[in-house]
């Protein structure tokens, strides 16, 4: 109907089409975001023809010393003998072992030189929350697998991120089937938490409120005390004054031990757990009687139980060879089947070995018997192996299994 | 010169543009403008600005090393001086690394999950006299803003801190910012450029329509109101229920409403009006509604005069023809009875009935003159008569001038001719032949040499040529009378006109000679006008063509 004049309609039509593209360009321009770069070591480092490096950092020395050479005992004698046999793909492993004394600062340290200098192809075997949670920013920008961390950290865990490979199971986990046979079971509603003032204890804390949330509980005392010392009086007062029928505690052994011994000596006798990072082998020796009828949760079973478990046998027999000084214990075991899980992440990988392959390697493993009775499994989704939780009570300064929790012998 | 013409080029290309696309134009060129602006303000005002934040943040994060991490400096404690390091590293995401070197350009900490490179050392180095620098510094993984701080232990250098920051943070930030700009500016300007078009639309469609309408009326089609196709709807306030109005698109029919003629119903002194109608809405809706409104309206009017005007038009033509039919009939009436009176006063002034005397003789002649000029003038309005009511008879025939149709007028005029004492000299050929009606002819050349008698010099000169012009003849009929003026031509040729200057008294006419001469002349498809020098000449001009184009049916056309 309109009079127009000639290529006007032809001018709109290129028009629109300018618009068209130049709303393109820029939507695509403002979408997408450049790859992030940053100044990283060549690919693949610690792969060499003979050799595969792995590095750790833990605590060789200090008060939780303890609990890194145990693991890196339990590692080793699996890894010396993958070695002795001629190792995986015609490739030894070595393990460049550091210690950090628990303490985060120099866990980091320590990273950063395995990483930048000793060009290490992944890490393993980490001991502690605080020094894990410490380096989770170096792991996601160095894309370094980090593999069986003797921490049951919620941290490591969620976020999920896709370098860290977890074993054992969380404490919120061990937390909550605590407390869940003290509520449901034992009918036990007045429940303490005495933790460690850091990221472990801060971690073991929130899985406590979060399991009694459930049973619409909350603690009724929280009571802290600092990495390394052993004032835990203040801690002690406020728990006793709140007359507590269970504690939970997030802690080392030592704080906790003291704890335990204060209370017998003060006639206060709530149920005692202790999550599984305590060491409990040490803790029994520790308390001698006093720690009669602590509970402790383990995420490996007892090593002890040679007839029944292959696993438990070979770390006995490989503990006796490589290290015949050291005694099998749940936390040298737990390192044997971080060295496992490792060895058979590195045998999946194959010998075209790399950073992604190990971890899709990783991922690819599906109910793999342990010889533990206790089926391993990761996902690209979910790298949380083992999913099992043991109980054990202090019995006449041995550990034993509980298999009936209601059988608690109980003060 | 060649710049103003071409921008005066450049401005009729513009006004040439429609209004809606002139609209869009501008609205497209001025959103482009903001877009170019507002990217260019970006480029060099906010990303410059950004730019300056980064180096300013280098001095920043050195400053905060050197507050929390003095003790460690000096005790060489490598593993809490990573954990600020890193801690400040991990804080900014843009900081590409830092490092700390001591007073001998040794490493203490640094960030770098790879071996130290080493040429970073020596790229930024200090000014004597200067305690820190900021300077861009180009490494394999890309432009880095480096900023240099040095530690001081009393006046003795301690360490440098260096820190890193990638330029290419910012670079991204204000290129993601320019192009969402863009990305805005396109889509504002697509959906403005929608709406103009749809407002140029409101506006320019009612316009056009309206012009185009005007355009219709402008050549004088009245029933272009149609085309507005307005429905309006009506009361009917005597039957109680809505109707389409039936008289607004027609002027024929009166709306009760607007002119009150029927159905006025009123209700004490105020009529009764449809709430709805359109004819009485006043201010309502925009402008172009308004606009509309009042053009409808007008066009309502003018379909009425017009109307009207048709009306009395008609009334007119029946007036007229009724008195042209009483005009004949009274000619036609009057015609017998006077040619039988000629005859008579002939018979007796040819002494049939015995001798008159001197004085009788006279008499009768005067009686065969008036006789003879009424008989004239009786012939003129039966000819007008005919004319008028389209009943002359048109029959044209192949003729010759000068024998069909010029000598028997001569012949019959011969008598006045000779008492006037008139010199005829006729130069017309006698092969002047072409097809034409003679009789009619005959009453031009009656009429024109009857003029040339009555307003000519006595014993003067009449002069009769026919010039062969091609397709036409050219025909003259020349005197050596007074003439007329210039400014009375026009009038020569209308009905009843007499022009009555110098005209010899006793000269009476009915001034409608020449009129008759011209519808004859435009019968035939030729043309008629008169020359004249005032006081000297005057010469009746004809032009006719030899040949009747287009048969009977053209000149008909012509005619009517």
């Amino acid at each position: 109907l309109v009079p127009v004049c000639p290529g006007y309609h032809k001018m709109m039509m290129k028009l629109a089409k300018m618009i068209f593209i130049c709303l393109f360009v820029s939507l695509v321009s403002t979408c997408s975001k450049p790859a992030e770069e940053s100044i990283l070591p060549p690919p693949t480092p610690g792969v060499m023809d003979k050799e595969i490096i792995l590095g750790t950092s833990l605590a060789l020395s200090g008060h939780a010393s303890f609990l890194g050479t145990q693991t890196l005992c339990g590692a080793l004698c699996y890894l010396n003998a993958v070695n002795d046999r001629g190792g995986i793909h015609g490739r030894k492993i070595r393990l460049i072992s550091y210690d950090d004394g628990y303490d985060p600062p120099q866990c980091l340290a320590n990273t950063q030189k395995l990483i930048a200098e000793d060009m290490v192809f992944g890490l393993f075997c980490y001991v502690g929350t605080p020094t894990s949670a410490k380096i989770i920013p170096i792991i996601k920008e160095a894309k370094i697998p980090l593999v069986g961390i003797f921490s049951g950290a919620q941290i490591l865990r969620k976020p999920f991120i896709r370098y860290i490979i977890n074993i054992r199971t969380s404490y919120y986990q061990e937390i909550a089937a605590v407390i869940m046979q003290f509520v449901q079971s034992m009918g036990i509603k007045k429940i303490a938490v005495f933790y460690q003032y850091d990221d472990y204890g801060f971690d073991g804390l929130a899985g406590t409120q979060i399991a009694l949330e459930r049973y619409g509980l909350e603690p009724v005392a929280a009571g802290s005390y600092q990495r390394g010392s052993l004032e835990i009086e203040a801690a002690f007062e406020k728990i006793m004054a709140s007359k507590a029928e269970a504690v939970v505690m997030v802690g080392t052994a030592n704080p906790c031990a003291k704890f335990i011994r204060l209370a017998a000596l003060k006639d206060f006798y709530p149920i005692f757990h202790c999550v599984s990072f305590m060491g409990a082998d040490q803790l029994a020796n520790k308390l001698g009687k006093a720690g009669e009828g602590v509970i402790i949760t383990q995420v490996v079973p007892s090593p002890a139980e040679t007839l029944l478990l292959p696993a438990a046998a070979e770390y006995t027999r490989f503990l006796a060879h490589y290290y015949p000084d050291e005694k099998p214990n749940y936390v040298g075991f737990e390192g044997y089947i971080n060295a496992r899980v490792v060895v058979e992440g590195l045998r999946r990988a194959g010998r075209d070995l790399s950073r992604e392959g190990l971890i899709d390697a990783f991922e690819g493993i599906d109910n793999l018997s342990l010889g533990i009775a206790n089926p391993l499994s990761f996902s690209s989704t979910d790298h949380q192996g083992l999913k099992n939780i043991y109980f054990t009570q202090i019995n006449e300064g041995r550990l034993i299994l509980l298999t009936n929790i209601e059988r608690m012998i109980t003060h | 010169l060649r710049r103003l013409r071409n921008k005066k080029q450049e401005m009729n290309w513009f006004k040439k543009l429609k209004v809606k696309q002139k609209i869009a134009m501008s609205t497209f060129i001025v959103i482009i403008l903001m877009t170019i602006l507002s990217a260019l303000s970006i480029k060099f005002i906010l990303f410059p600005c950004l730019l300056d934040e980064i180096a300013k943040r280098g001095t920043t994060i050195c400053r905060s090393i050197i507050k929390r991490g003095r003790m460690h400096i000096t005790k060489h404690n490598k593993a809490k001086l990573l954990d600020l390091l890193f801690t400040e590293k991990w804080m900014e995401p843009n900081v590409a690394y830092i490092f700390i070197l001591d007073e001998s350009s040794n490493v203490i900490a640094h960030t770098f999950l790879s071996p130290f490179p080493k040429y970073l050392i020596g790229l930024n180095p200090l000014s004597p006299g200067k305690k820190q620098n900021t300077r861009l510094i180009e490494t394999p993984a890309g432009a880095i803003y480096d900023t240099v701080f040095e530690v001081y232990e009393g006046i003795y250098p301690l360490a440098i801190v260096r820190v890193g920051l990638n330029k290419k943070y910012p670079t991204r930030i204000a290129y993601r910012l320019m192009g969402s700009l863009v990305a805005i500016f396109i889509f504002i300007t697509s959906l403005t450029l929608v709406l103009t078009h749809w407002f140029s639309l409101q506006i320019t469609n009612p316009i056009l329509h309206l012009s185009k309408v005007a355009h219709k009326l402008s050549v004088g089609n009245f029933e272009a109101d149609k085309s507005l196709k307005k429905v309006v709807r009506c009361w009917d306030t005597h039957d109680c229920h809505e109707i389409e109005c039936p008289a607004f698109n027609m002027g024929d029919v009166p709306c009760w409403f607007l002119d009150n003629t029927i159905r006025k119903r009123t209700e004490g002194n105020a009529i009764i009006k449809c709430s709805q109608c359109e004819v009485y809405r006043e201010n309502v809706g925009d402008e172009i509604d308004q606009l509309m409104d009042d053009f409808h309206y007008m066009m309502y009017r003018i379909g009425i005069y017009q109307s009207e005007l048709h009306k009395t038009n008609d009334d007119l033509k029946r007036m007229n023809s009724n008195y042209i039919s009483m005009l004949g009939f009274v000619t036609h009436e009057l015609k017998a009875p006077i040619a039988n009176a000629i005859m008579s006063a002939r018979a007796l002034h040819q002494r049939m009935f015995g001798s008159l005397n001197k004085t009788q003789d006279q008499m009768i002649e005067l009686i065969y003159r008036n006789l003879d000029q009424s008989l004239d003038m009786v012939r003129n309005y039966l000819d007008l008569s005919r004319i008028e009511k389209e009943e002359m008879s048109f029959q044209p025939a192949p003729m010759q001038l000068r024998k069909d149709v010029v000598q028997p007028v001569l012949d019959d005029q011969a008598a006045i001719i000779e008492e006037l004492g008139m010199q005829v000299v006729n130069m017309i050929e006698d092969d002047v032949r072409f097809e034409a009606d003679q009789n009619l002819l005959r009453i031009i050349y009656c009429n024109l040499i009857s003029n040339a008698c009555n307003y000519g010099k006595k014993h003067g000169v009449i002069q009769l040529t026919a010039i062969d012009k091609g397709d036409r003849y050219r025909m003259a009929v020349w005197n050596d009378g007074v003439g007329i003026n210039e400014d009375k031509m026009p009038l020569l040729f209308e009905k009843f006109s007499r022009i009555q200057q110098n005209a010899p008294m006793n000269v009476k006419g009915t001034g409608l000679g020449l009129f008759i001469c011209r519808d004859i002349v435009e019968r035939h498809g030729g043309k008629i006008w008169a020359e004249s020098s005032y006081g000297n000449w005057i010469s009746f001009i004809i032009e006719i063509p030899k040949y009747l184009k287009g048969g009977d049916k053209c000149l008909k056309k012509v005619y009517s």
